[in-house]
C-alpha cells in the first residue's frame, strides 16, 4: 500500500488510497500509516478515493485519531463520499471526528487553531 | 367345486385352463399392472414359451418371443435387477406363469407385490368356480333369476347366513304352502342352519329317516302322497308327520357331504316333479357353496395369510393410496393426518403440483374394506393421474384440464368396473390456484369439506351434488368454484374422523370438527391437525379406531409476495479479499434483480450489512482461516429482499454481542449493530449439521429501521 503524503506547511495531508478501506486491507493500512502518525501531529485524511468503509476500516481510522490524540496531535476528515459518510453516521463517529467538504477547509481549521 | 350331477360338472379341459388363465390375466391387468408400472416393476405372464408384459419397463418391452432369452427368467437375472416369478395353478396343476422383476431400489416392493399377484389369483380361482358353475346353469335351468340373485351375493361373503336364509326362503317360493330346512352336518349330527315357514327343530343323528338315507345314499329322495310318506316316517322327523309330500336335496361339495335341504308340504298342491328337484338341487349347490366359502373365509382369517393381508394392505396404503403433501407451495401450507386402523380401508389422498401457485387435491373412500378396497383406491389414484395426462396431452399443454372433466373421464373409465365389482368410490377433487386465490371443487359423495373464513371467522361446508364414482358410466360432473383469502384453511377428512364413536355410541360429527376449525383455525396447518387428532382421541376414549382416518389441512398464506421475483446465490471462501465479491453480489441483487432498483443509499447500506456480516463469518467464525466456504444466497420478492449467508464454522450468539460505545474509545464492535441497524429483520440459526445461517430482510417503500438515519453533521 502506498501512500501519497503532501505537507502544507506543518500539516500533513494523507491521502487514503484506494476505492475501499475494509476487513481486508485494514491491518496493512494500520501498519503503513503508523510511521506518519509518530512523525507529525496535524495530519488531515483526504478520503475523497474511498467508495466504500467498513466498520473495520473505521475502526483503523479511529485508532489513527486516538494515537495522535494520545501524543497532543489531532486528526482531521476531508472529501468524504456518501457512502463513507453514511457510515460514519451510521455509527455516530460524525460526532468523534472534525469533519470538513474539503482539503482546504481541513489544513484551514487546522491553522485557525493555531 | 365339486358337483355330482352329471349335467352340471364343470369341465377340467385344458380350454378352461386357458379360460382360467385368462380371467387371471384380466384381473392382473386391471388391478396389479398399474400397481407394478407405479412401483417401478414389469409384470408378465407367460404363454406358450412366450412371455407378454403387462406392465412393461425399459428392460422388459411388451413381448419377448421366448423364454430363454429374456432378462430375469429362470434366475438369470441381469446386474441389478431382480426378479420373483409366480406358478398360476388350477385345479392343483400349473397352467402359466406370472414374472415380475425391478431393479435392486425396488426389491422392497417385489415380495409384498408377489403376494398381491397370488391373493389375485386365489380369488379369481374362487370367483371362476362361481361363474363357470353359473354358465352350466344358464343353459338348463329356468329359474336363472334366483340364481343370479343368490349369486351377486356370493362374490362378497358377507353375511353367509343372510345368504342361507335366501337359499331357504327361494326353495319355499317354489310354489305355494312350502316349508324348509337346511341341515348342516357336523360330527354325525344334524343342525338346522336356516328354516322357513317352521320353527327350528331340535339337533339330531344324521343317520335316521328319510334326510339321514339321503345322505348315506347321497342322492336324492323325493316323495309325493302321504300314505307312501307314513311307512317312511320315524318319531325322529318329526316335522314331516303332516306332510303330503317331501323333496330331499344332499348339499355336497367335491371334498363331501355338508348337509341337506329338506323341502316339504301339508296340502297337496300338485306332486314334487323335476322342475322342484332341479331347481333344489341348484339351491343345495348355491347353499354348499357358501358354506364352503364361509369356511374358506374362515380358515384364511386364522391363518397366517391373515396377517400377511394386513401387511400387504398397510403396504399398499403407504406405498400407493397416501400421497406426500407438497412442501416447495409458494403461499399455502399443507399438512396430512393417517390412523391406519386394524383393518385396511379405500382411503386415499394424493397431490398434484402443476407449478408452485397452483395445485391438486384428492382425497377419497373406496366403498369396502380389506385388500380390494385398497387395491380399488389405488387404482382410482392412479386413473386420476392417467386421466390428467390424457387430457392434457390433447389439449397440447396448453392449459390445464378443468376438475369437473379429469373427474368425469375417470368416472366413464371406471364406472363399468365398479358397478360390476357392487362398489363405487366417493372424492373430493379440489383444484387450488393461488394466484387467482380460486378453489374448484368436484365433490361426489365425499365428507363436507370445511372452509375456515379467517376474515369472517366463520366456518362453511362445501358440498356439491355429484354422485360417487361407479353409479353411471354417462355421469357429467360439476364443480362450484370459490374465492379465499389469507389465512383461510381447508379441511378434507374421510368418515372414519367424523364417524369416530365415543363411549355411549355417540358421532364426533361435522359441527364439532367445523367448531374445532373455526376455534383453532389461526393454528398452524400441522398444529391444527394435531388438535383435530388429540380432540378424536380424547372423544372416543382410543387412540385406535375401527376405520381408518384420514385429514388434509390446507392453509392460504401470504400473497403473491411469497414469490420471488429473482433468486440468486455466490459461494466465495473465508478469505477477507473476497468481501469485495459480497458486496458486488449485494449491489447487483439491489440494483439488477430488484424492481425498481432500490436506491443508492439503501444499496450502499445493505453492501455495508453484509459486508459486515461476511467479515464476521471470515474473523471469528472461522477464525481467519481464508479456505472455508461461505453461501450467500438472495430472494427478491416485490416487498423485500432476503439476503441468508452460511457458514459451517463456530457458533455464534447474537446475545452475548455487547452494544458498541459511540465516544470513540472503542475501535470495533460496530459489526453486529451496523447490520441490524441496516435490516429490518435479522435472524440467525444454526441447524444440526452444524450449519450457521444468518437471515437478513429488507422490506422495501418502508422507512424501518437503520434506513432512515439523519443526515445531521
Amino acid at each position: 500500500m502506498e501512500l501519497n503524503v503532501e505537507h502544507m506547511g506543518d500539516v500533513t495531508v494523507v491521502v487514503l488510497p484506494g476505492e475501499s478501506l475494509d476487513a481486508s486491507n485494514a491491518a496493512e493500512f494500520k501498519q503503513t500509516i503508523a510511521p506518519i502518525l509518530e512523525k507529525h501531529s496535524k495530519v488531515v485524511f483526504d478520503m475523497s478515493q474511498l467508495r466504500f468503509v467498513d466498520s473495520s476500516g473505521l475502526g483503523a481510522i479511529l485508532s489513527c485519531l486516538r494515537q495522535l490524540n494520545a501524543r497532543g496531535g489531532d486528526l482531521k476528515l476531508c472529501g468524504m463520499t456518501k457512502p463513507v459518510r453514511a457510515l460514519f453516521e451510521l455509527v455516530r463517529m460524525h460526532r468523534i471526528f472534525d469533519i470538513y467538504n474539503t482539503r482546504d477547509e481541513a489544513i484551514g481549521a487546522f491553522q485557525l487553531a493555531a | 367345486m365339486s358337483v355330482r350331477s352329471p349335467e352340471i360338472a364343470i369341465p377340467t379341459e385344458p380350454a378352461v385352463r386357458t379360460e382360467f388363465n385368462h380371467y387371471v390375466i384380466e384381473e392382473l391387468a386391471q388391478v396389479a399392472a398399474p400397481l407394478a408400472a407405479h412401483l417401478g416393476l414389469a409384470l408378465g405372464h407367460s404363454v406358450g414359451g412366450q412371455i407378454l408384459w403387462l406392465a412393461p419397463d425399459e428392460h422388459c418391452p411388451c413381448v419377448h418371443s421366448l423364454e430363454e432369452t429374456i432378462p430375469c427368467f429362470n434366475g438369470g437375472a441381469p446386474d441389478g435387477r431382480q426378479s420373483e416369478i409366480i406358478d398360476v395353478l388350477a385345479e392343483g396343476k400349473p397352467v402359466g406363469k406370472i414374472i415380475l422383476c425391478g431393479s435392486t431400489h425396488a426389491a422392497s416392493v417385489l415380495l409384498p407385490m408377489r403376494r398381491l399377484v397370488e391373493l389375485i389369483i386365489h380369488q379369481v380361482d374362487l370367483q371362476k368356480d362361481q361363474e363357470a358353475l353359473l354358465q352350466e346353469l344358464s343353459a338348463s335351468w329356468d329359474s336363472l333369476a334366483a340364481v343370479y340373485e343368490i349369486s351377486s351375493d356370493l362374490r362378497w361373503l358377507e353375511s353367509p347366513q343372510e345368504l342361507l336364509d335366501r337359499i331357504v326362503s327361494r326353495a319355499t317360493a317354489m310354489r305355494q304352502g312350502l316349508r324348509a330346512i337346511l341341515w348342516l352336518e357336523q360330527g354325525g349330527q344334524l343342525e338346522p342352519v336356516a328354516v322357513k315357514n317352521v320353527a327350528p327343530p331340535a339337533p339330531r343323528s344324521a343317520h335316521v329317516g328319510l334326510v339321514g338315507k339321503a345322505l348315506k345314499e347321497q342322492r336324492e329322495i323325493v316323495i309325493n302322497g302321504r300314505s307312501r310318506l307314513a311307512v317312511a316316517i320315524e318319531e325322529l322327523e318329526p316335522e314331516l308327520r303332516t306332510a303330503a309330500n317331501v323333496a330331499i336335496t344332499p348339499v355336497a361339495t367335491r371334498q363331501g357331504l355338508l348337509g341337506a335341504l329338506e323341502v316339504w308340504q301339508e296340502n297337496d298342491h300338485g306332486v314334487f316333479d323335476s322342475r322342484i328337484t332341479r331347481l333344489m338341487e341348484t339351491l343345495a349347490l348355491q347353499a354348499a357353496m357358501v358354506i364352503e366359502n364361509d369356511r374358506l373365509h374362515r380358515a384364511l382369517i386364522e391363518s397366517e395369510r391373515l396377517r400377511q393381508q394386513v401387511e400387504i394392505g398397510s403396504k399398499i396404503q403407504q406405498t400407493l393410496l397416501l400421497g406426500q403433501p407438497p412442501r416447495d407451495l409458494r403461499g399455502a401450507h399443507i399438512a396430512a393426518l393417517t390412523i391406519p386402523s386394524q383393518r385396511i380401508d379405500g382411503d386415499f389422498y394424493d397431490f398434484i403440483t402443476h407449478r408452485q401457485r397452483c395445485f391438486d387435491v384428492i382425497i377419497g373412500d373406496v366403498m369396502g374394506k380389506g385388500i380390494p378396497a385398497a387395491l380399488l383406491g389405488a387404482a382410482t389414484k392412479s386413473h386420476f393421474l392417467r386421466a390428467m395426462s390424457q387430457l392434457i396431452s390433447v389439449t397440447g399443454g396448453a392449459e390445464l384440464p378443468r376438475p369437473d372433466e379429469i373427474v368425469t373421464l375417470v368416472n366413464a373409465e371406471m364406472a363399468e368396473r365398479l358397478i360390476r365389482l357392487e362398489s363405487f368410490v366417493t372424492v373430493c377433487y379440489a383444484r387450488f390456484d393461488l394466484e387467482r386465490r380460486r378453489l374448484d371443487l368436484v365433490d361426489c359423495g365425499h365428507t363436507k369439506a370445511i372452509h375456515f373464513q379467517s376474515e369472517k371467522g366463520t366456518t362453511v361446508f362445501l358440498q356439491g351434488d355429484n354422485m360417487p364414482l361407479g353409479f353411471s358410466k354417462s355421469e357429467q360432473y360439476e364443480q362450484l368454484s370459490l374465492s379465499f383469502r389469507t389465512g383461510d384453511v381447508f379441511v378434507f377428512y374421510s368418515d372414519g374422523l367424523t364417524e369416530a364413536r365415543n363411549a355411549s355410541g355417540d358421532f364426533f360429527g361435522e359441527q364439532r370438527l367445523a367448531e374445532l376449525v373455526r376455534t383453532r383455525g389461526d393454528r398452524p396447518p400441522e398444529a391444527l391437525i394435531e388438535e383435530i387428532r388429540s380432540a378424536t382421541v380424547a372423544f372416543s376414549g382410543s387412540e385406535t379406531f375401527a376405520d381408518d382416518l384420514t385429514c388434509v389441512v390446507i392453509k392460504i398464506g401470504r400473497e403473491a409476495e411469497d414469490v420471488p421475483l429473482a433468486h440468486t446465490e455466490l459461494e466465495i471462501s473465508s478469505a477477507l479479499s473476497n468481501l469485495g465479491r459480497a458486496r458486488a453480489f449485494v449491489r447487483e441483487v439491489c440494483q439488477d434483480l430488484s424492481q425498481p432498483p432500490l436506491d443508492e443509499d439503501h444499496t450502499h447500506q445493505l453492501e455495508l450489512a453484509v459486508n459486515e456480516a461476511a467479515s464476521n463469518i471470515m474473523r471469528h467464525a472461522y477464525g481467519g482461516r481464508p479456505d472455508q466456504p461461505i453461501q450467500i444466497e438472495a430472494d427478491v420478492f416485490p416487498d423485500r429482499i432476503v439476503i441468508r449467508l452460511s457458514d459451517w464454522g463456530v457458533a455464534f450468539d447474537p446475545r452475548q454481542v455487547s452494544p458498541p460505545r459511540f465516544d470513540g474509545s472503542q475501535e470495533g464492535g460496530f459489526g453486529w449493530f451496523i447490520i441490524t441497524q441496516s435490516f429490518d429483520e435479522v435472524n440467525y440459526s444454526r441447524d444440526e449439521q452444524g450449519k450457521n445461517c444468518i437471515c437478513l430482510t429488507k422490506y422495501l417503500n418502508t422507512e424501518k429501521g437503520g434506513s432512515d438515519h439523519g443526515t445531521e453533521r
